[in-house]
């Protein structure tokens, strides 16, 4: 059986304020060009998934999107009509830690007899839907769920086999989804991160959901919106980093900050006076 | 002056802080605790600050207000701690030589408040539910 490679670049990108399918985090080449590259070489064929109308170059083999905005589960059913007779590896395009290795991994414990095979998250544990292989007994499920509006690709993922595997390497599916997050992901592919131990304070719900009003951290991250997707999986944090503003030493600061030993970092949950 | 305090608010020494011979005008705007939320009966709140950086924010939108809008004196307290409904949790005393600016500088300096000082409330429903609230502009600081 086939198994096609699909790059999903059909989002908007809205929290990052730029398609992160153009960004570069290495090698002078963007997302999309890194992503089918990286799935040509370990599949059979590589696919871009886009949305109906979005321009491309005309040079490469698109998926266009046909289930309007429903997002990656859409992505996939538009693939399976395509080929349904093909498995297919899917992978969102702000992935900047993945590389060959980690595709190849997936690819040599694939399952064929499961739905789908995937990795599990290094934060909570769940299934890692967009760097997942969706076998071509998964397609009626997908356009169930879509016609059932439950368009969580987590939600579909749960209700059927799945073959789980822990991450060849740790941050190998760490994502960028903001500005804070790229700088983190750059950062730390130059080998920039060194260990050090800075002070978190806490606010609100988050003072409530740690139970404490600060606690002393040793980090290796090197911005503070990679240090909070560390502590968001050791507290179980429901916010996300860009409904927050954020404080570092007293004073508001950018997520894209490279944070300092012996810094006191604030995350500030969404503020209501008034 | 922006203040945050835990006591019940002054309003009339707002207002004192802002008279002045060349003011003609005066507004004032008070933020009262109200009984809902989004449809859900609400018994009570609490609002919890970080008072340094919060009054160091309130003094920049102040300034801010003082640079933008042809104002005299401006004096803002907020309230922490637990509030009954009908409590008063804000209160902003903007006085000017002319109204047009004193009521847009007092607008102006209610929306930055609630959308940048680091300020949190907690509402007590009802139905024994508790939630943290959000202002939906908060993060485009």
């Amino acid at each position: 059986m086939a198994v096609y490679g699909l790059l999903l670049a059909g989002g908007r990108s809205t929290r990052m304020g730029e398609d992160k399918s153009e960004m570069v985090f290495r090698d002078g080449e963007t997302q999309a060009q890194r992503g089918l590259r990286l799935l040509g070489e370990v599949c059979d064929q590589a696919y871009l998934s886009l949305r109906a109308g979005q321009p491309h170059d005309g040079q490469l083999d698109v998926v266009e999107d046909a289930y309007g905005e429903v997002g990656p589960l859409g992505a996939i059913a538009s693939a399976f009509s395509k080929h349904p007779d093909a498995a297919w590896l899917v992978m969102a395009c702000d992935l900047p830690h993945v590389d060959a290795d980690v595709l190849e991994y997936l690819l040599e414990h694939r399952d064929p007899e499961a739905n789908a095979t995937c990795f599990s998250s290094r934060f909570d544990g769940k299934v890692e839907p967009l760097c997942t292989i969706y076998e071509p007994s998964i397609a009626m499920r997908v356009l169930d769920s879509i016609n059932r509006e439950q368009v969580c690709p987590r939600r579909v993922l749960s209700q059927v086999r799945v073959k789980t595997m822990d991450l060849p390497r740790s941050e190998a599916l760490d994502n960028a989804n903001t500005r804070g997050d790229a700088a983190e992901a750059i950062g730390r592919l130059q080998n920039q991160a060194t260990e050090k131990s800075l002070t978190v304070r806490y606010f609100a719900q988050l003072r409530e959901q740690v139970g404490e009003e600060a606690e002393e951290v040793t980090t290796s991250a090197i911005t503070p919106a990679g240090l909070y997707e560390e502590l968001r999986g050791r507290h179980g944090f429901k916010l996300k980093s860009s409904s927050m503003m954020l404080a570092v030493n007293g004073d508001f600061q950018e997520w894209t900050y490279q944070l300092q030993a012996g810094d006191e970092v604030v995350f500030i949950p969404p503020v209501a006076g008034g | 002056m922006f203040k945050i305090s835990s006591n019940p608010i002054d309003t009339k020494l707002l207002r004192e802080l802002t008279l002045a011979d060349q003011a003609g005008g005066f507004v004032c705007f008070e933020g009262w605790v109200r009984d809902h939320h989004e449809g859900k009966a609400v018994l009570a709140l609490e609002y919890e600050a970080w008072p340094e950086l919060g009054e160091k924010e309130g003094a920049r939108i102040i300034a801010e207000a003082k640079a933008n809008f042809d104002v005299v004196e401006v004096a803002a307290v907020h309230r922490v701690g637990k509030l009954e409904i009908g409590d008063m949790a804000v209160c902003i005393a903007v006085s000017a030589a002319h109204r047009a600016a004193a009521f847009d500088a007092c607008r102006y300096l209610i929306d930055e408040i609630k959308r940048r000082v680091p300020i949190w409330k907690k509402e007590y429903y009802q139905d024994g539910s508790i939630d943290w609230v959000g202002c939906k502009g908060c993060a485009k600081h």
